[in-house]
């Protein structure tokens, strides 16, 4: 008895997507700014979940170690050492009119998404740009005593297309990550002079 | 060929196209700063699962690097906002975004 | 396909579950008794014959205390952060590689379909990455269980514990870059196999890595000499003061089985894996069985130097933790991934297969 992968992939996908439907209304509708974080942790674990589905583990693996587990650390941290409270004064959740309003424009606006994807021509395959990426998951480096080197697997091709084609915009984030650091450490420092 | 295994692309994309507008009504409808903050990541994220899915279908390898430099700039963009929420918390004391209007008229 | 393949990875999952609660059960034993030696003193020897049976008293213990709930706490978030803590500590244990591949005898091999064995649950792409996001999810039951406790002193020890754990990140993150460097894959069962003449230790980059990971593993499993968060006599316990019965023993249970998952990690980076000294045993139909014998012993060594360490050397205070991690151990990395790269290029070659 053969089980059919796709079938396995699109109820895996069906239950990923729930997830991260489901959490990201949770971040935008509950008054806890905690809950909301918690929330948003959830919707990146089913995102790299999908991910997965899709067979691109190492940026399935870089969403769980740099979003889910410091980015959002982070915010978290900065939820609960300011204490925000809940906000108890949002007068648009209770006025029906306004609720109405917002859900017209939310399914409008949502409308015009999906039909666009749904109806639009079939994406074209390109040809393979100077021969270096290959489908499945090969980058050509170049030969090497007659015989072809080629990277294989997702985290070698990735990471020979950053280093070789992609280099230029790979240093100038680095350096955008350094004036990131000085920036924060600069901005929340306190001052020395006053006592606190 | 529209699949990716075995899904067809349009859901991705519908996928990504509802975080988008989930994320987007957050900003515009909550007023904490961290809240919109977060909403704003959530349509970071939507972007990435459009570049992902057209790096798949169309077999290149560039919407993945491309998608690694977005965490990246994410990560610092995360870094910064967060040091100016504090900032402005230690000053104001509240995060509601209402109470910032010292340049208004 | 087929399902005699998932009949077998799950027969492989729930066996490796059944052996890492038992191991980490007899490891809480094992800290006892070897506490009771360095301290000139008999361990728990009332539960059994030389106390083995200790384990299942406290679990009986744990599983038959009252548990309280104390008021104005979060509900959700009280009982989600051990959860987490337990999961996260169980999920990395997925990718290890005990051993090589087992071929099994011919006659196994035609009632079930197929005839090599890996020692392993799953071998990703991105192994080592998957162990350093796990460890990096840990932070979080730390910190919800500290801030749901509605208790000024767990939010202190849970900030506290947090701020280390995410600190020494920084440094676990790059010795393991500089392993990476010397092996060439990120795939667990290809660094063990890079390790096949010469063990990553006995190189110079690979040295200099295994004291910094070292140290940064102790700090990431907040043990002894830096475990000032959740010490009995420092703030009180810490992040899991206001736990009692089932949900401290999750705690428990998930920082020994960190603590064992670290030792399986520091063996398989440095010393070799499932890979046998000189290479005895190799070619004999028995191989793989070897090599998950020597696997064991190296764990069990590095799980009885976290026991020694601990009793041996005093704590450190929070902020010298925090200079040593960031002003210290950070540069040496850094500056070892230098030396890794130069290795590789120029003296690797030369080197490879020393010992086999």
């Amino acid at each position: 008895m053969d089980i059919d992968l796709n079938q396995v992939s699109f109820i895996f996908f069906l239950v990923f997507a729930g997830i991260v439907v489901g959490a990201s209304l949770a971040v935008i509708l509950h008054k806890n700014p905690v809950v909301s974080a918690a929330s948003l942790v959830l919707a990146f674990f089913g995102l790299a979940g999908v991910y997965a589905i899709m067979n691109a583990i190492f940026i399935a693996t870089m969403q769980v170690l740099v979003y889910a587990g410091a980015i959002m650390v982070l915010v978290i941290f900065v939820v609960m050492l300011l204490s925000l409270r809940e906000e108890t004064h949002l007068e648009i959740w209770k006025n029906p009119l306004k609720q109405a309003m917002i859900v017209l424009f939310v399914l409008v606006f949502l409308g015009i998404i999906i039909s666009a994807v749904n109806y639009s021509s079939d994406i074209p395959k390109l040809p393979p740009q100077n021969g270096t990426s290959q489908p499945d998951y090969a980058y050509n480096l170049g030969q090497k005593e007659g015989l072809p080197l080629v990277a294989k697997g997702n985290t070698a091709t990735v990471g020979a297309a950053t280093f070789l084609e992609y280099l230029l915009p790979f240093e100038l984030v680095s350096v955008l990550l350094l004036a990131a650091v000085i920036g924060a450490v600069v901005i929340a420092k306190r001052d020395k002079l006053r006592n606190l | 060929m529209n699949l990716i295994s075995g899904i067809p692309v349009p859901y991705y994309l519908s996928l990504a196209g509802i975080m988008f507008t989930i994320g987007m009504f957050g900003v515009l409808l909550r007023r904490n700063a961290v809240v919109i903050f977060m909403s704003v990541e959530l349509m970071l994220n939507a972007v990435n699962l459009v570049f992902i899915t057209f790096s798949k279908s169309t077999a290149q390898v560039g919407g993945e690097v491309i998608v690694f430099f977005v965490m990246a700039i994410a990560a610092a963009e995360a870094a910064i906002g967060l040091a100016i929420v504090i900032a402005i918390h230690r000053q104001k004391k509240t995060v509601h975004v209402d109470e910032m209007n010292l340049l208004k008229w | 396909m087929d399902w005699n393949l998932i009949l077998v990875w799950a027969i492989k999952s729930g066996l490796l579950f059944f052996i890492i609660i038992t191991g980490c059960a007899y490891y809480t034993l094992a800290e006892r008794k070897v506490a009771g030696f360095i301290q000139d003193r008999k361990g728990p020897n009332r539960a059994g014959p030389f106390g083995l049976l200790q384990p299942l008293a406290d679990g009986i213990k744990f599983l038959t205390k009252e548990e309280v709930f104390p008021i104005h706490v979060n509900k959700v978030m009280y009982l989600i952060a051990p959860a987490i803590a337990v999961s996260c500590a169980i999920m990395a244990w997925s990718v290890i590689p005990f051993g090589g591949t087992l071929t099994l005898p011919s006659s196994l091999a035609q009632v079930v379909g197929f005839d090599k064995l890996d020692l392993q649950v799953a071998n990703p792409d991105t192994g080592i990455l998957f162990l350093l996001a796990i460890s990096s999810l840990a932070v979080y039951g730390v910190i919800l269980a500290g801030w749901s406790s509605n208790n000024k002193y767990s939010l202190m020890g849970g900030i506290r514990s947090t701020a280390q754990m995410i600190s020494y990140e920084l440094p676990l993150g790059l010795s393991i870059v500089t392993v990476i460097l010397l092996a060439g894959s990120l795939k667990l069962r290809e660094i063990s196999e890079a390790q096949k003449g010469l063990w990553f230790v006995f190189t110079l980059p690979g040295f200099i890595a295994f004291c910094t990971f070292s140290v940064a593993m102790f700090a990431e499993t907040n043990r002894l000499p830096f475990d000032l968060a959740e010490a009995e006599s420092e703030l009180v316990v810490g992040f899991h003061t206001e736990y009692g019965a089932f949900k401290f023993a999750l705690f428990f249970i998930a920082e020994y089985m960190n603590m064992i998952t670290m030792s399986c990690v520091v063996s398989l980076l440095f010393f070799g894996g499932f890979n046998v000294p000189f290479g005895i045993g190799e070619g004999t139909p028995y191989e793989g069985l070897i090599g998950l014998g020597v696997f064991t012993l190296k764990v069990l060594f590095f799980a009885f130097g976290f026991m020694w360490v601990r009793w041996t050397l005093p704590r450190f205070r929070y902020d010298q933790l925090m200079q040593i991690g960031w002003k210290k151990l950070i540069p040496w990395s850094l500056v070892n991934i230098v030396i890794a790269a130069t290795y590789v290029v120029y003296w690797g070659k030369y080197w490879k297969g020393l010992f086999n």
